[in-house]
Order: structure tokens, then C-alpha cells, then sequence
């Protein structure tokens, strides 16, 4: 019964006069609405217009902005000034406005300047502006395409300007850009460059750290060519940019080499081999190091040991290890031997051992560096021994004339000497001083015979005795005689040896004179000053500096122990895992319709591995243009506005207009309502009281008031379909009808009084309902038909 | 004038009137009487349809009221006065145009309403209040007005929901004192809730005792006050006993 009577009111009220009050209501609503809301939005935004073309100019105004730091432009203003005199003469500087820290300038050029050449050279135009200006393209209108690769560049602008409808394509920045005569061309030429660019693809190849290629260039070119000929494809052209940085890429080649410098200085532990024994990566052995207990087998190792973690086993047996924990030197026990190593399984110490020698560059370099300091330190003193050593060999060079003239006499001496002694002794050595020695013994013998036999004679004859004794003298004589043939003999001997003697000296002495004279004294000379030059050079070198450099570097060598640098190059692998440096990537423009896995045999085939990636890029991407999207975005904030100012003028039109119709609904519907209801009565009732007709009747009035102001306004909102807005208006009006006996509340006595008076419900509405209502345009449209002001 | 036949009424589970039966003769008083929740404001408010019964028949002035159109009913309550118990004066309005209202709205002229409400006012004998808005009086001088809403139509029949209920028992008096002007004197016809034992003794002419949404008893006050049948006639006879120690015979019509 309820419901037929609400139903029954709402038919009434579409057909009473009172009707004509909701629809102009609604009307009225929705126009001034709509009005409200455009008036707001287009005042903000030529707010907004007004003030970005402060900052950016006018569409296509200007073709060039310059932007230099606030502090210097002033200074720098009379500077562009010059350069668009001589270089650009005719165009137009203007200042614009600055934003934070930042002045800009705007330049209008010339029709004769709007030139790829110029446009291209924009930032070497300005470029001799103090300050490193920064000058940037603004020409409208204009398509800018992103994302082309570096090497693609040229190509890309080259074939560009053979589009149809371009009025030259430049290099612009980063960018590739396209300058369209009008602005109407616009859409077409998008359409055109878009087709142009979904024609082509870009595919990348990467390699991962340890697989680069070693010649990037020309394994592009080889694959573009291999792809080209093997999949029977028109265009494959490697666009490779070897100069091409990134700040990614600058980060892992910093880390590679970072990794790469910290592996150098790791200290490497060999295993010294034990026949039969096998070891295998990850394998962990643990040393006492410095720990002040011993190791003992079935506990867990503690702080200061050192623990050692199998890292290689090459081909060569040599099982070499890095040092996980502590530092290689401490497995240096102070007696200079090495601490034994006991295996570690899991996390338990094991009665297996090892032996180990291990390589720790830094300590070598260590030494390296004090030893250096230590010669260093020793210049000076070798300085001044040079110095010298230089001096006396100058002063033997400046007698070396006079020592080859003195040597030149000495074996002319020599020679002379030798031919007086080979005269003197040349007949001597021809006696045969042999036999008359042998004939002079033999006569002494025989002479001595005799003499002995004349003694006894002188027993029977004195008179023998003078014989004897005249014998004897000559027996005297002949042992003389023979005496003297043996210093003949030595004599000759001697003369020989002389002879000899004097025949190497003079041969040595010639050669020495050979060399003497073959000696470039003069050159010795000068070199001798200019080694004096160098010293002198060397000297003014500050070595004790140097010295004490090398002891700072001795004592700022990297401080890491063994397991810092391990965990670090873990970290450094995790990050540069998978990444791919620069050189290792290479790109190959090649038209659309390749695929990647077509292609993937060719790279393995050239490259002999497969780890490598394939990506298919895009040539470019038309970037929507920023003057463009600025006006779409203001579009867009003046449509929000007016959405937003649409929504609020519906929230209070029907809170203060509609609620007031929605609360007489909603008393009609609830009129009869069951007031001691069960609870499935009241559950019913709940569920009802959703679909209630003052619910039904704030959804339509919500949606159409929404909707109505919406289309006038040109309001919007991001990511709102345009069904969306009626459902929007509809749920502000369900949620309005919840609360609509708290926005405006009727007198239900008054009605009832209304009713029993036997007046319509047009009339209650206007002479009872309205009036008592909140103010709003409902009640003004009322007060002119009221009876009862 | 007004018969009602097995008028019935339920709100839930909760049956405010069950098939109740009950006449009102031209120029007669029918005082409807009955403990709280009994179903007498249901059935008063049903008769203009304010409240809407489920079922049954009323016919007034020979016209069957629950089928009528809106535009009937519109015009059906112009002739049946209401009295409300909390007055329900248009508090917007002064006193004259409360009276008004429903004049003018049903096409009345204006100056012919005017002085209808004024003569009105007159009979409640608040002439004087006639720029008064209702919050410029009395609980009895609002309730008169409101008599003085329902007398300006001249209606055929006048519904009394309670009109004494919220007033406090000094004011009580200036109110009864004008029904019972209508009833004794005007001759008009009139159905009249009320619990006032000794205005229904004087003014009645038959009393209608209702308990749970019937009609227990209904007769003359001496009937039904001296010779109840119900439960609830008894209680009455016994309040009245109590009230007045017997004397109230001598102060009936009879």
C-alpha cells in the first residue's frame, strides 16, 4: 500500500502544475549550473594560459628558448643580443619569465633562419655565450620523436625529410624532429611518421659481463649482414653508438672495475696438493689465524680464525681458495711458518687438514711501495756519486788525445826495444848452449879424472903437482865456463820471453790504440754533459716529497682485510649480475617484420655462445608535443574545474532543492510503515528502503543534473567514460537521499494539517513544504506561486 | 452520516483496528473512549484517510471513501473538520491565515475567507489573536485555532483526534467549552477521541468503548458507564465511580 501510494504521489506530482516547478528546477539548475562552472574553469584557465605563456610564450611565438641562471642575465642579455646580430640578424629577443633560479630567453627567428642547418647548430649558436647557456628548439609546429638510437639518428632525419607534407626533419637535442608547415598538417604528418616508424625496429643485443664481445662494431656489421642475408630481409644496418653512455652503464663498468681492482688485491690461498684428495668449490677449511684459542675439531670457529672457502680447482691441479674470514696474514704464525687448516662440515670443525701458501699483493705492494721510498730516499747521494764519476770521466776525456799520442810512443818504444834485444840475443838463442854444456861436463868430468890421477902422480912426481894445479885452474875455468852457458841459456830464454812478451804488449797496445781511436771522445763528451744536464734535472726534483708520498701511499694502501674485500666483490657480482656494459650491446636497425627467435641463431652462430639477449625496440616513439600536452593539460584542469565545481553546485542543489521533494517521498513511503515490526519485518524494510522512491528519485534528479551540467560545461574528469557521469550524479543523489530528512526536514504535523485541510499535494508542497524549507532555488521558483508569502 | 464496516488496519503483526464497525447519525456526538494503543487515533485518522486501512468500507455522506480518486478525497476532507492533538498549526502563518489556508487554497476568495475565518475565530472567541502566530499563544488559545481551521469550512462532520491531550487541565477547559458549544448548541455532528470521562458524559451522545481495535461497547453514557459489559467499560465505571462519587448521574443529558 505503501509503495502504491508513493507511486501514486510521484505520477501526481509528474502530472500537477508542480511538475513544471521540478523541471524548471532542474533546468534552471542545470544552467546556471553549467554557467557557474564554465565561468570558474575558463577563468582559471586563461589564468593558467596567461601565465604559462608568460613562461613559455605563445604557441609557435618563439623558436628558440634560452635558459641562463638568474644572476647572470642581466650580463648575459646584451651578449645573445650579439649573437643574434651577427649570426641571426632579424630575430627577435625577448626575456621571459624566471623560475626557479632560471631566466629564459625567448628568440623568435627569422622565416630565412627556420633551417635544418640552423636548427641542428642551435646550441653551438649559443654556445659561446658565457655561462654554458642552454638553447633548445621550441619551433611549433613541430612532431618530436624519442627514443631513436644514436646511431639511428641520421638515417632516421634522412628519411624523414622525404616524407611528404615535412618541412625538414632536424637532429633536435636527444630528439629526432619533424617541423610541419601549419598546424593542420599536424594529425596527417603524426600519421604519416607513425606508419613510417612501425615500418622499422630496432634490435638490441646484450651481453652479459664476461661475454663481451671484443670488437662490438664489427659484430654488429657482421650480424646485420649475416640477418640480412640469411632471413632474405630488404634493410639490416648495425646503428651501434660506441660513444653512447648511460648513467647505468656508467655505474657497472664503475663497479666491473671496481671488482676488477679489488680481486687484484685479494689475496690468494693455493692449497698445497695432497695426491688423492679432492676438493671442490665451496669447500670451507678454517685456520687458527689470531684467534686465542687453538682449533678444536667438533666445535665451531670463532673470531680471529681464518676461514678459507675453495674457490678454483683448475685444470692444472691448483686448488686455490679465498679467505671468507679474517686475513691471509694472519694464517703467518710468528715464527714465519703457516698454520694448518682443519675442514669445516657443516659448520663443524672436521680432523681433515690442509696445507696452504698463499699470495697477498697487498703486502707485496706494501713492500713494494716502502722499498721505492726507500731508493727515493737515495737519489740525492746517487745524484752527487754521478756527478762526480761524470767529472773525472770529462777530465779523462779531455787527456784522451794526449793518452792515444803517449801510447802511440810507448809501442813505437816497445818495438824498437824488442828489435835491440832480438839483436842482441839473436845469436845467442841460435847456440846449442845444450851440447857445449854436455861437451864441457864431459871434458870437466875427464879433466877431474885426470887431475885425480896426476895427485896420486904427485905422490911418485912433485913435479906433477903444477900440473895439477894448472889442471885445476883449468878445471876451474870449465866449471865456469859451464856456469856461464846456463846464464847464456837463461839469458836467451829470457830474451825469448821478452821477445813474446813485448810482441803481446805491442799487439794488445795496437789493438787498444785501435779502439782508442775508433773512440768518439767528443760524442762521450756530450753525452757525459748531457747525462750532467739530466742529473742537474733530477736533482731539482723534490724526491724527500716523493719519499714521503710513497710512505703515504705504503700507509694508505687499502687497510681491507681479506673477508671485507670477499663480501665486497659478492655484493659488486649481485649488483652487476646480468647487466651489460657498455661496448656490449649492439644494436641493428632492420625492418619490422623480423622476428627475435629468427634471428637468435645467427647472433649464436657468430658469436659461438648463446648468452646474449635479444630485444625488439621501437625506432622511436612521436613524443605528444609538450606545447601540445600543456594545452591539453589546461584543457583537462578547466574541464576538472568545472566537474568539480559541477559536482559541488549538484551536491547543494540537491541537498537544499531536491532533499526537500525527497523528504516528502520519503514520508509518504514511510507513512504507513510498520512502526512495531518484527525483525524480519524491519530486515525488509532495510532492504527496501534502498530502492525507496526518494532513492529513486535522487539517482535520476543526481544523474540528470550531473549529466546536463557536465555537457554544458564541458566538464571532465581523467579516466571518466562519459556513462560514468550520470552514475556519478546517481550516487550523489542515493547518498544525498540518505540524509535528506537531516538537510531538510519537514513538519509532519503541518503536512498531516495540510492533508486533512483537503489540500493537493501541489498545494502542501507550495504553501506548506517549501517555505518551511532550506533556501535555495526551489524556494525562490516556489515564492511565486505562493498563496501565503 | 458515516458508517464504518469491518475496518481493519494492521501495522505488521500488530492489529491497530480489527474489522471495527461503528455509525455516526447527522447532528449526533459519538465519544470514542479506550485505553492507550486501543486503535482510536487509527480510526479517526482512517475516516479522511490520513492513515490508509487495509480493508473495510467508510462511507460518508453516502459515498464509499476508500475508493475515491485524489481529487475526491481533496474535496471529501474539505467537508469533515479534523482536530488535531498537537494542534498542527502552520507556524509560518498567523492565526487568520491558518484559518484560511485551506479556504483560499480550495478557490475561495480571498476577502470571503478573510472574513469566514474571522467569524471563524470569533466562535473560538479569538478574534483578537488573528495576527498571532502560533507561537505567539497559548497551547488552548493554538488548539482553538485549530478548532476555529476545521469550523471555518463549515464542515458536515468533525473528527476530534485527542484535542485536549497536550493541553494542561486549566486550558483543557476553555477548549471543551467550545466543543461543547458545537455539540449542544450548533447541533453539529461529531466523533470525538477523547479520555475527558465527564466531556464525554455531558457532550455524548453515544459513547464507543474500543479495546484492541474493536468496539467493545458503544451506547449511551448512562449504558455504558452504569451497565458495562466489557472489561474495559467496567474500568470506566469504576474511574467514574471513583472520580465522582455517584453524582455524576444527575450531571448526564438524562
Amino acid at each position: 500500500m505503501a509503495d502504491h501510494v508513493s507511486k501514486r504521489f510521484i505520477v501526481k506530482k509528474i502530472n500537477n502544475s508542480f511538475r513544471k516547478d521540478i523541471l524548471i528546477l532542474i533546468l534552471l539548475t542545470i544552467v546556471l549550473g553549467a554557467i557557474a562552472a564554465s565561468l570558474i574553469s575558463i577563468v582559471s584557465n586563461q589564468y593558467f594560459s596567461g601565465a604559462i605563456s608568460s613562461f613559455v610564450g605563445d604557441y609557435g611565438e618563439h623558436d628558440v628558448v634560452i635558459q641562463v641562471r638568474e644572476e647572470l642575465s642581466g650580463d648575459i642579455k646584451p651578449e645573445l643580443e650579439q649573437v643574434i646580430s651577427s649570426i641571426l640578424p632579424g630575430a627577435v629577443l625577448i626575456e621571459g619569465s624566471t623560475i626557479t633560479g632560471k631566466t629564459s630567453f625567448f628568440v623568435a627567428l627569422p622565416e630565412n633562419f627556420k633551417t635544418k642547418e640552423i636548427y641542428e647548430n642551435i646550441g653551438g649558436i649559443f654556445g659561446g655565450v658565457r655561462g654554458g647557456v642552454k638553447a633548445g628548439i621550441i619551433s611549433e609546429p613541430r612532431l618530436v620523436i624519442r627514443g631513436v638510437p644514436e646511431g639511428a639518428k641520421g638515417i632516421l632525419v634522412e628519411e624523414l625529410n622525404k616524407l611528404e607534407g615535412a618541412k625538414f626533419a632536424f637532429r633536435d637535442g636527444g630528439a629526432v624532429s619533424i617541423m610541419v608547415p601549419s598546424f593542420n598538417q599536424t594529425g596527417e604528418l603524426t600519421a604519416k611518421t607513425k606508419a613510417f616508424l612501425e615500418e622499422y625496429q630496432v634490435i638490441e643485443i646484450t651481453f652479459p659481463i664476461g661475454y663481451e664481445p671484443t670488437n662490438p662494431l664489427k659484430l654488429g656489421e657482421d650480424l646485420a649482414f649475416d640477418i640480412q642475408n640469411s632471413l632474405r630481409i630488404p634493410y639490416a644496418k648495425s646503428v651501434l653508438n660506441t660513444n653512447q653512455t648511460d648513467d647505468m652503464a656508467s655505474m657497472i663498468v664503475t663497479m666491473s672495475e671496481l671488482k676488477k681492482f679489488l680481486t687484484a688485491y685479494m689475496a690468494t690461498v693455493t692449497v698445497v696438493s695432497v695426491e688423492g684428495r679432492e676438493f671442490k668449490r665451496g669447500d670451507k677449511f678454517v685456520f687458527k689465524g689470531r684467534a686465542l684459542e687453538d682449533i678444536y675439531v667438533g666445535t665451531e670457529s670463532i673470531t680471529g680464525n681464518v676461514v678459507l672457502e675453495i674457490y678454483e680447482d683448475d685444470e692444472n691441479m691448483s686448488i686455490t681458495g679465498r679467505v671468507i674470514q679474517g686475513d691471509s696474514s694472519w694464517l703467518k704464525n710468528t715464527d714465519g711458518t703457516l698454520q694448518e687448516g682443519y675442514k669445516i662440515v657443516d659448520n663443524i670443525i672436521t680432523d681433515e687438514t690442509i696445507t696452504v701458501t698463499y699470495v697477498n699483493p697487498r703486502e707485496n705492494l706494501a713492500v713494494a711501495l716502502n722499498k721505492s721510498a726507500d731508493l727515493t730516499r737515495q737519489i740525492p747521494g746517487m745524484i752527487q756519486d754521478t756527478r762526480e764519476m761524470s767529472g773525472i770521466a770529462l777530465d779523462i776525456l779531455s787527456n784522451y788525445d794526449d793518452s792515444v799520442t803517449t801510447t802511440k810512443t810507448i809501442l813505437s818504444n816497445l818495438r824498437s826495444a824488442q828489435g835491440i834485444i832480438n839483436d842482441a840475443t839473436g845469436n845467442l838463442r841460435n847456440l846449442d848452449t845444450d851440447t857445449l854444456q854436455n861437451q864441457l861436463d864431459a871434458s870437466t868430468k875427464t879433466l877431474a879424472a885426470l887431475i885425480n890421477t896426476l895427485k896420486l902422480m904427485t905422490l911418485v912426481d912433485g913435479k906433477v903437482s903444477e900440473t895439477v894445479d894448472s889442471l885445476t885452474v883449468t878445471y876451474t875455468n870449465l866449471e865456469n865456463l859451464n856456469r856461464g852457458l846456463d846464464t847464456l841459456k837463461n839469458i836467451s830464454a829470457k830474451s825469448a820471453e821478452a821477445d813474446r812478451v813485448l810482441t803481446n804488449i805491442i799487439d794488445s797496445g795496437e789493438d787498444s790504440l785501435n779502439i782508442l781511436e775508433s773512440f768518439d771522445a767528443r760524442a762521450t763528451e756530450a753525452t757525459l754533459m748531457s747525462i750532467n744536464e739530466q742529473i742537474n734535472e733530477i736533482e731539482k726534483i723534490n724526491t724527500p716529497l716523493i719519499a714521503e708520498e710513497l710512505d703515504y701511499l705504503a700507509a694508505a694502501s687499502p687497510s681491507l682485510r681479506d673477508e671485507d674485500i670477499v663480501a665486497s666483490i659478492n655484493i659488486l657480482d649481485k649488483v652487476i649480475d646480468g647487466q651489460v656494459i657498455p661496448g656490449s650491446r649492439i644494436q641493428i636497425l632492420t625492418t619490422n617484420d623480423v622476428s627475435i627467435e629468427a634471428i637468435k641463431p645467427s647472433i649464436a652462430n657468430r658469436v659461438g655462445h648463446e648468452n646474449f639477449n635479444v630485444y625488439s625496440n621501437a625506432l622511436g616513439i612521436i613524443e605528444p608535443n609538450a606545447r601540445a600536452e600543456v594545452q591539453q593539460l589546461l584543457i583537462e584542469v578547466k574541464s576538472v574545474l568545472a566537474a568539480i565545481v559541477a559536482i559541488v553546485l549538484v551536491l547543494f542543489s540537491l541537498g537544499l532543492d531536491h532533499t526537500t521533494i525527497m523528504t516528502v517521498l520519503k514520508k509518504r513511503r514511510t507513512n504507513n510503515r510498520i512502526q512495531f515490526a518484527s525483525r524480519k519485518e524491519k530486515i525488509k524494510q532495510t532492504i527496501m528502503s534502498f530502492f525507496g522512491i526518494e532513492k529513486i528519485y535522487g539517482i535520476v534528479v543526481g544523474a540528470v543534473l550531473l549529466t546536463g551540467m557536465f555537457l554544458l560545461s564541458g566538464a571532465g574528469l581523467p579516466y571518466l567514460p562519459v556513462i560514468g557521469v550520470p552514475i556519478i550524479g546517481g550516487f550523489l543523489g542515493f547518498i544525498i537521499s540518505f540524509y535528506t530528512e537531516k538537510f531538510n526536514p519537514i513538519k509532519q504535523e503541518e503536512f498531516m494539517a495540510g492533508e486533512a485541510l483537503g489540500l493537493s499535494e501541489d498545494d502542501i508542497m507550495r504553501e506548506i513544504v517549501i517555505p518551511n524549507s532550506r533556501p535555495g532555488l526551489l524556494q525562490k521558483l516556489n515564492k511565486r506561486k505562493m498563496k501565503f508569502k | 452520516m458515516l458508517l464504518i464496516k469491518n475496518l481493519s488496519k494492521s501495522y505488521g503483526h500488530i492489529k491497530a483496528l480489527d474489522k471495527l464497525d461503528l455509525s455516526v447519525s447527522k447532528g449526533e456526538t459519538v465519544v470514542v473512549m479506550g485505553p492507550s494503543g486501543c486503535g482510536k487515533s487509527t480510526m479517526v485518522r482512517s475516516i479522511n484517510r490520513l492513515v490508509e486501512p487495509d480493508e473495510g468500507s467508510i462511507i460518508f455522506d453516502g459515498k464509499e471513501i476508500m475508493t475515491l480518486t485524489e481529487e475526491e478525497l481533496f474535496s471529501i476532507r474539505k467537508k469533515i473538520g479534523f482536530v488535531f492533538q498537537q494542534f498542527n498549526l502552520i507556524t509560518r502563518l498567523t492565526a487568520k491565515e491558518n484559518v484560511m489556508l485551506g479556504l483560499v487554497m480550495s478557490g475561495m476568495d480571498r476577502e470571503i475567507a478573510e472574513k469566514k475565518s474571522r467569524d471563524a475565530l470569533d466562535k473560538v472567541g479569538l478574534r483578537q489573536f488573528e495576527n498571532s502566530k502560533p507561537d505567539e499563544m497559548s497551547g488552548g488559545q493554538q488548539q482553538r485555532v485549530g478548532i476555529a481551521r476545521a469550523l471555518a469550512y463549515e464542515p458536515e462532520l468533525m473528527l476530534w483526534d485527542e484535542p485536549t491531550a497536550s493541553l494542561d487541565p486549566i486550558l483543557v477547559r476553555e477548549v471543551l467549552v467550545v466543543m461543547e458549544e458545537l455539540s449542544r448548541y450548533k447541533a453539529a455532528t461529531m466523533l470525538v477521541v477523547t479520555h475527558e470521562v465527564a466531556f464525554a458524559l455531558h457532550v455524548g451522545d453515544r459513547i464507543a468503548l474500543m479495546d484492541q481495535g474493536k468496539v467493545v461497547e458503544l451506547g449511551s453514557p448512562l449504558q455504558v458507564f452504569t451497565k458495562p459489559t466489557s472489561s474495559v467499560g467496567k474500568q470506566y465505571k469504576d474511574l467514574i465511580e471513583y472520580q465522582t462519587n455517584k453524582k455524576f448521574m444527575t450531571l448526564s443529558k438524562e
